[in-house]
């Protein structure tokens, strides 16, 4: 038994097809450009908003932000809104209909806080994770993506 | 510290200088032939030859398939015969032989345990051995001589926002190919940049990508610069294939050079 696979041009990348080392290419959604510059902008000039405060992100606590975005399927959720906070930490929020995911990283952790909202605005999952859990963020995403069965 | 040193073996049009970085931005480097697809393969066979590779590489990782499918647009996936890249990886998965029915790739990659960089002769000599360790097994289960198709070389380098770079505006301090526009300009700072080159040559081609993306083990925004070079060998012997591999090299070296700006291979010279 055979089949025939078409194959979008568009969507091979030859050059990559030997690489070993992981790399997430900024340009899986068109959001994802976006983001990175306003994550960019943040890092470089946050701060003093008049009656906010200092809303100037470290870089470290940037890069945390990156990898979370390594993590989440781009082309799978709409567009996440950055959040940052007085004292440099940020939230990203994703969205999916009535549900929301919200995932913080505070400076000078190297873990971050999560929460899972339900259509009611219950919270359904809520922890902190270690920047490698990787895995168990992977199964918080794929929730939320999951509509709940009623 | 690591240190490249590579001598171009041909004149070229920025004379005989020598590439010498000490902090060359390469993470990783792949060389290897692609070839027909063999009579008589199977996984099972594959499975048996990590014996033959397992002294020297321990450990395996499953990789996915890789899909020639340039031209044309479709290839056949034979359900009989399932295809699959297999990676037989040192103890320090630094240095890992790719295999999957029609390839058979070398690569080198930094690891924050091992970051020092291997020349190219270093990796060209494991590739070496590890072909005759593939060749010498298709002899011993009385398969066909691989019948080499192309040779290729690719170089994969990460450079590191806040450290080769702080913004798209910058890209023509390291590159020089791109200008971009003006922060004056209508059209303000920009978001992103990219491009892929793909120069055809007398003997293959040399495909020269700069892609930015974020690089997962520490979330840092990189540029990946990657440069591959592929050659068609005359014949499938030993001596032809790693000719046309050092063409590879060559070719590759050449495109970095002439992609960098001077300001860019200065600062990799530097001792940090």
């Amino acid at each position: 038994m055979s089949a025939t696979i078409l194959v979008n041009p568009s969507t091979i990348d030859q050059a990559r097809w030997s690489q070993l080392v992981p790399f997430s290419p900024v340009d899986s959604a068109s959001w994802v450009p976006s983001l990175l510059w306003r994550l960019r902008s943040l890092e470089a000039s946050g701060r003093n908003i008049p009656g906010v405060g200092d809303l100037t992100i470290a870089t470290a606590t940037a890069d945390r932000v990156r990898r979370l975005l390594t993590i989440i399927p781009p082309h799978l959720v709409p567009e996440p809104t950055l959040a940052p906070f007085s004292g440099g930490g940020i939230a990203l929020i994703l969205n999916i209909g009535d549900r929301e995911l919200t995932l913080t990283a505070y400076p000078d952790h190297n873990d971050f806080v999560f929460m899972t909202t339900n259509e009611n605005d219950e919270v359904v999952d809520e922890g902190i994770l270690a920047a490698d859990q990787t895995e168990r963020l992977s199964d918080v995403i794929t929730a939320l993506l999951t509509p709940q069965a009623r | 510290m690591s240190t490249t040193q590579e001598h171009p073996v041909s004149p070229h049009k920025q004379g005989q200088a020598n590439l010498q970085l000490e902090n060359p931005p390469v993470v990783e480097t792949s060389v290897g032939f692609h070839f027909a697809k063999l009579e008589g393969w199977h996984l099972l066979r594959q499975g048996l030859l990590w014996g033959k590779f397992r002294p020297e590489y321990p450990e395996l990782e499953i990789l996915p398939m890789i899909v020639q499918a340039a031209t044309p647009q479709t290839f056949q996936f034979d359900m009989n015969s399932p295809v699959m890249r297999t990676g037989f990886t040192d103890k320090s998965r630094t240095q890992l032989v790719q295999i999957q029915d029609g390839l058979l790739l070398h690569n080198w990659r930094k690891t924050n345990e091992s970051p020092q960089y291997k020349r190219y002769d270093a990796i060209r000599s494991r590739l070496r051995s590890d072909w005759a360790t593939f060749r010498a097994y298709l002899h011993e289960e009385s398969l066909k001589d691989p019948v080499v198709l192309r040779c290729e070389m690719s170089y994969f380098n990460h450079l590191v926002r806040n450290e080769d770079w702080k913004d798209f505006a910058d890209l023509s301090d390291t590159f020089t190919v791109w200008k971009g526009l003006p922060e004056s300009s209508s059209y303000g700072t920009a978001q992103v940049a990219a491009f892929n080159v793909m120069h055809q040559l007398d003997s293959g081609t040399v495909n020269v990508i700069a892609q930015p993306g974020i690089r997962p083990s520490d979330g840092k925004e990189v540029i990946q610069f990657s440069l591959t070079s592929s050659v068609k060998p005359k014949s499938s012997d030993d001596e032809e294939l790693f000719r046309c591999l050092d063409e590879c090299h060559e070719n590759a070296r050449r495109a970095f050079f002439d992609f960098t700006t001077d300001k860019a291979r200065n600062r990799w010279r530097e001792i940090r």
